[in-house]
């Protein structure tokens, strides 16, 4: 079977090879981040009332402290953003969505100015974002958050759109 | 007829075929120190074809070099969705590897190509006249043809793949999955030295895009489930005209259909709480790797299955009741892998 004739001409296309199993794998640290995960989060709040985002995960293994300068929402749509707080996690379970304002754990900072230190593993803290719909259905495209650490100003935004109904219901 | 037999030497000549992609390394770890290294030979394998020459690699360079019908090639066996399926063959002196791959419209277009995951499952064959063909494809522009490549050799019956999981511990929460047109899954190519059943091994894996979706009841309450759709395989030899060098098995068409099974739930400790009347719907991550996804029973081969959440899969989680919602490597809005709905 011929499949081809043996004339090569020069190159268009660089190869580099990245392989399991020959080389280690590069691990970046000093950042912040708050889960690559992409979807959407619904969950109702009170009519009139507000609610409990506490979905995010906020992971931090830099070998200097990190300092949150502001948390945001990003494109949000007839959402408002009350309040803003880190708590640190010591177990494996988040705060979640729940309706109303968190509890005020001895523990609970701002988020604005909350410096999170420096750590030999990985620092898991919950993010808390109080958010309150207008009348129908508010939206955010994320939460978008600028730190500072070894003396630069970064930002990430997640990638969990939210959706909060006031006093509906969310989409089956 | 086989030409082949005996020893082989995955792993270094997998790492071999890593550094010959690799600029300045060169190649050649299952060679003879004073040999050249092997030459690497690029296939782009378009839907439901036969592989094409897409380049071959310069040894030590880095480097593939393409004619411009090979170049056009290479496009024209681009997916609707811009992927182009690649399988990078090496030959060393009495030796074969391969290791298929998959490739973004943007990799392919310049730049680094990036070729993940490649280890010491590509399969080595052993053969007489492999060195003659490294010879002819090391000459480069010599006159001589590459007599060398895939041929189809047969066709199997679809094979049920999983391409999803949701798992549900608790009442009230109702678990949803949806596959939809143009939803891609990665799925594992086998090779074999002999062909026989029993004796493919994983060699890297191949992208198949879902022409129409499929859809799949919800289920409320506690229920395990994996949500298993139909793609077709094929096998191809490798030859040089004279028997076969070495036997793959590659998915081929998305042949649809939809199927569930019961599973057990993983144990998922990174758990959030829900509100009653929320939902929670995870798309565009890779999820986990299903191992023995797909089992082609003719060759007794179990591939492996991966389907990246995205716009066109995606699974949802309604809460009807209060209840965690939990992941197995990571909470669900980071990269969780897979989802439970209740504490396990």
């Amino acid at each position: 079977v011929r499949l081809s004739p043996a004339r090569y001409s020069l190159v268009t296309l660089a190869l580099a090879a990245s392989l399991s199993g020959c080389h280690a794998t590069m691990i970046t640290s000093g950042m912040l981040s708050g889960g690559s995960g992409k979807g959407t989060e619904c969950s109702p709040a009170p009519r009139g009332g507000v609610l409990t985002d506490g979905f995010t995960a906020l992971e931090y293994s830099g070998t200097g402290p990190a300092v949150i300068l502001s948390v945001t929402l990003a494109s949000p749509r007839n959402l408002r953003l009350l309040g803003a707080w880190v708590v640190p996690v010591t177990g494996h379970v988040l705060y979640g969505v729940r309706s109303g304002w968190p509890p005020a754990w001895a523990r609970r900072t701002p988020a604005d100015g909350d410096q999170i230190p420096a750590s030999a593993g990985t620092q898991v803290s919950s993010l808390l974002l109080v958010v309150q719909p207008g009348a129908g259905t508010g939206t955010a495209a994320g939460a978008r958050v600028s730190y500072r650490t070894d003396g630069q100003v970064r930002q990430f935004q997640t990638q969990i759109r939210l959706v909060v109904p006031d006093g509906g219901t969310c989409p089956g | 007829m086989h030409v082949h037999s005996g020893k082989f030497r995955a792993a270094t000549l997998a790492c071999g075929l890593a550094a010959a992609l690799t600029a300045g390394t060169g190649g050649g770890a299952a060679a003879a120190p004073d040999a050249a290294p092997p030459p690497v030979i690029l296939y782009a394998w378009p839907d439901g074809g036969t592989a094409q020459i897409a380049g071959t690699v310069t040894p030590g360079s880095g480097a593939v070099t393409q004619t411009p019908a090979q170049a056009a090639a290479l496009q024209a066996a681009a997916a609707p969705g811009g992927t182009v399926n690649l399988e990078a063959v090496t030959l060393a002196a009495g030796e074969f590897a391969s290791w298929s791959f998959t490739a973004s419209a943007a990799q392919v277009a310049g730049g680094a190509l990036a070729m993940p995951a490649l280890d010491a499952t590509a399969a080595p064959v052993q053969a007489s006249d492999v060195a003659a063909f490294a010879q002819s494809a090391q000459a480069g522009d010599s006159p001589g043809a590459v007599e060398c490549g895939w041929v189809y050799r047969t066709s199997y019956a679809p094979a049920w793949t999983v391409v999803g999981g949701t798992y549900d511990t608790t009442n009230n929460v109702t678990q949803s999955f949806s596959y939809t047109s143009g939803q891609t899954t990665t799925l594992g190519v086998g090779t074999s030295a002999s062909g026989d059943p029993g004796t493919f091994s994983l060699s890297g894996a191949a992208t198949v895009s879902a022409t129409y979706g499929e859809a799949f009841p919800p289920s409320t309450g506690p229920r395990n489930t994996l949500y298993e759709t139909a793609f077709s395989t094929a096998e191809y030899g490798y030859t040089c005209g004279d028997g076969y060098l070495s036997e793959q098995v590659r998915p081929g068409a998305y042949a649809g259909g939809a199927r569930i099974a019961g599973t057990s739930a993983p144990s998922a400790p990174y758990c959030l709480y829900q509100i009653k009347g929320s939902t929670f719907t995870k798309d565009a991550t890779a999820s986990v790797t299903y191992s023995g996804a797909a089992t082609v029973s003719a060759i007794a081969f179990s591939l492996t299955a991966q389907t990246g959440w995205d716009n066109s899969a995606s699974i949802t989680y309604t809460f009807g009741g209060g209840h965690y919602l939990c992941g197995t490597d990571g909470y669900p809005g980071g990269d969780p892998r897979e989802i439970v709905a209740g504490k396990v």
